[in-house]
């Protein structure tokens, strides 16, 4: 029994249930949609796949693994187009991540026609790698063609947090936010390696992601 | 002279003869409409009895391929008066008992049907079920459990009666003192009723009366695991959550007897009538030697229900001997037209959940839906005045259903009016001993029948399993929906 003695124990009534949701020992797969919400060129999306052992009510080991494409913004179209300018652009393309949740707070919200939905909070950290595509458009000029594209794969840590919203004893609603960190190096995305100094650049990759789960 | 009157005589009868033929042939046809009229004209003006009790038979049958069957139910009695010589007695006997578990027959009906006394051994086969059930329950009604009995087992298991009278036999073993057999004859109604509105009520009835049952038999752990097992949607799940509490109370749990009543003075059932658990909560705090928290019980009760008794003072002598506006009165709190007896409100709702309203209601309503429907009639009926004669056969029994229906809810009334009264005399003794010092007496008095109970519960009457996940809601003065049914008091015994 998991009840524990002193929950409110200055409180006079409580409501005492069976808990609606328990994930404990429970595998949770989902899939989610993503979008990189930090480039300010590009839109990038991906699809994520995700799967999660629940150790407990608290905390949880995950793995996930995302794909997808990006799509030009109607600003780099325009400098394009109008002032022949072509961007340095970091293509993001997937990543793959190991981490942990931990979820600290469970609660409810009450809708105005008087349903209750259930929910938990839970952080995440982690570590894995992003996949990134340099295109090299900018490399093209008048004498010379653009050297080919290359994708490259950087370490990276993430963290962020999110929310499940218990939609009945098996399925949840979940988003989360999260920052992937990772570092690139100037020669990556230079037309010329040889030429260029090697700089390390701290890069950010913040989603945003949200999609259904089911828990087994 | 005498030829051409031959000759008209012959003209008539042919005429009419040709009228019962028609009536049958559109009757086959399923032109329900024009066999109505036929067999109607037959059975006014034809001299052959045979061939006008042949034409009743037919003009029911049509009325009731109209879905007219408050109308067709005139005709079928009409052929059940008449005993089990009548031709058609077997076979009006099962429509009407199909007629009555649709829509409703009211009860002064059923009662008329039946004056005439019939030797059971005549009723055939399937029409047996209808009358014994409703024997047995005329029986029951007179208190006379041993009829009732030997009427209630003669309903074959085919009869769509047969639950309905299991569920009596229940009720007289309990009445017997024969209580393991009732728990056996209702578990087996719970299990075979049918997943209908009349089943689902039959299996709530006999999982309550288990629950009941286990109650006065003292195994109170039992019983709350009956309670429990009506479901939160169901129309006795507040009254589940009141008999558990007193369950509890035997139990020496004051947590959940306290947390039950919670649940019912949540403003979401502020409609409803449960005078009762103010005392059950005041005896509760008396045995915990909370004594400002009893008086407090005690002044909630009457401030809250000494309205309700002048409310229900003013419409019981109002409507003393005005049935038919004691029932408008009810009908009109049901579809919230009602601006008078605001204090009183809690008793229309209960009123409103009786028998005697529920199936009064059902029958009227019934009536009311075919009074609607004859103001659209084929012309022809007008003119042979069929019309006529169903409005009028439908007016008589709406007016005789409501003054049945009313009186039965007057006695209901009145029966509340006591029971408040028995309450807050209860109050006053128990403020009385306060007041004079008697605490030690008056907690003796409420702790005599209690059995304490090593079983922990948490709240919705649920004990306490190894290894199962809770969660902690703390009450800050905002009922949760989610959370009615699981409050649990957090409270000390001051006695100690």
């Amino acid at each position: 029994m998991t009840m524990s003695a002193d929950s409110f124990p200055d409180v006079e009534v409580r409501a005492i249930r069976p808990r609606f949701f328990s994930k404990a020992k429970r595998i949770e797969i989902g899939s989610q949609a993503m979008f990189v919400v930090n480039r300010s060129f590009i839109y990038a999306y991906m699809l994520s796949l995700n799967l999660d052992y629940h150790f407990n009510e608290a905390w949880a080991i995950e793995g996930s693994i995302a794909f997808g494409g990006t799509q030009a913004k109607e600003d780099e179209i325009v400098l394009k187009e109008n002032f022949d300018i072509t961007t340095q652009i970091l293509e993001p393309r997937g990543s793959q991540d190991i981490g942990v949740l931990w979820s600290p707070m469970y609660g409810k919200y009450q809708l105005s026609d008087g349903d209750v939905v259930y929910y938990d909070t839970f952080m995440a950290a982690g570590v894995g790698f992003v996949e990134a595509e340099y295109l090299y458009e900018h490399c093209a000029t008048s004498t010379k063609e653009a050297p080919a594209s290359q994708t490259f794969s950087y370490t990276a840590m993430n963290l962020g947090f999110g929310q499940r919203l218990f939609l009945d004893r098996s399925y949840t609603f979940r988003w989360d936010l999260r920052d992937r960190i990772f570092t690139t190096n100037a020669k990556d995305a230079a037309c010329d390696p040889d030429l260029t100094t090697s700089q390390n650049r701290i890069e950010h990759n913040v989603t945003i992601q949200g999609g259904l789960t089911r828990f087994f | 002279m005498m030829r051409v009157l031959l000759l008209l005589f012959i003209m008539f009868e042919v005429g009419f003869s040709a009228s019962y033929r028609d009536g049958h042939k559109a009757l086959r046809a399923k032109n329900y409409a024009k066999a109505a009229a036929d067999f109607w004209e037959v059975s006014k003006s034809q001299k052959d009895k045979k061939l006008r009790v042949k034409a009743e038979w037919g003009l029911a049958e049509s009325l009731r391929g109209l879905e007219l069957y408050q109308s067709a139910s005139r005709y079928y009695t009409k052929h059940v008066r008449r005993g089990p010589q009548s031709p058609y007695f077997r076979r009006s006997l099962q429509r009407l008992g199909s007629i009555h578990a649709d829509v409703g027959l009211g009860q002064s009906h059923i009662v008329r049907m039946f004056r005439e006394k019939v030797n059971p051994s005549q009723i055939p086969g399937k029409a047996r079920g209808f009358y014994f059930y409703f024997s047995g329950s005329e029986a029951f009604h007179r208190r006379q459990l041993e009829k009732a009995r030997s009427l209630f087992t003669r309903v074959q298991r085919s009869s769509e009666y047969y639950l309905r009278a299991r569920f009596y036999l229940g009720v007289i073993s309990n009445l017997s003192g024969r209580s393991r057999k009732a728990i056996e004859i209702f578990d087996a109604v719970s299990r075979e009723a049918p997943r209908t509105r009349n089943g689902n009520w039959l299996r709530q009835q006999s999982i309550l009366n288990i629950a009941r049952v286990y109650y006065e038999l003292g195994q109170y752990r039992d019983a709350i695991r009956y309670y429990s097992r009506i479901h939160r949607d169901e129309s006795v799940w507040l009254n589940a959550l009141f008999e558990s509490a007193w369950a509890f109370y035997l139990m020496e749990k004051p947590s959940n007897t306290l947390g039950n009543i919670h649940t019912i003075h949540s403003p979401y059932f502020s409609h409803r009538f449960f005078p009762e658990t103010h005392i059950l909560k005041a005896v509760t705090f008396l045995k915990g030697c909370h004594f400002q928290r009893v008086k407090k019980s005690i002044d909630d009760f009457h401030n809250n229900f000494k309205p309700v008794s002048k409310d229900l003072d003013r419409v019981l002598k109002r409507y003393r001997k005005k049935p038919r506006q004691f029932f408008e009165l009810i009908n009109k709190f049901k579809s919230g037209r009602l601006s008078q007896y605001k204090n009183a409100k809690q008793i229309f709702d209960a009123l409103g959940r009786t028998d005697s309203w529920v199936q009064g209601e059902m029958t009227i309503r019934s009536v009311n839906d075919e009074l609607r429907r004859l103001r659209s009639t084929p012309s022809r009926w007008r003119k042979t005045k069929l019309t006529l004669a169903l409005k009028k056969f439908l007016v008589t029994k709406k007016s005789l259903s409501i003054k049945d229906s009313a009186s039965r809810l007057y006695v209901n009334a009145l029966s509340f009016r006591r029971y408040l009264a028995e309450l807050s005399g209860q109050t006053r003794l128990i403020k009385a001993e306060m007041l004079l010092g008697k605490v030690d007496s008056l907690r003796a008095k409420v702790t005599g029948a209690t059995v304490r109970s090593k079983v922990g519960y948490v709240g919705g009457l649920k004990e306490v399993t190894s290894g199962e996940k809770l969660e902690f809601w703390p009450f800050q003065g905002e009922y949760w929906e989610d959370e009615l049914g699981w409050y649990v008091y957090n409270i000390k015994d001051k006695c100690r």
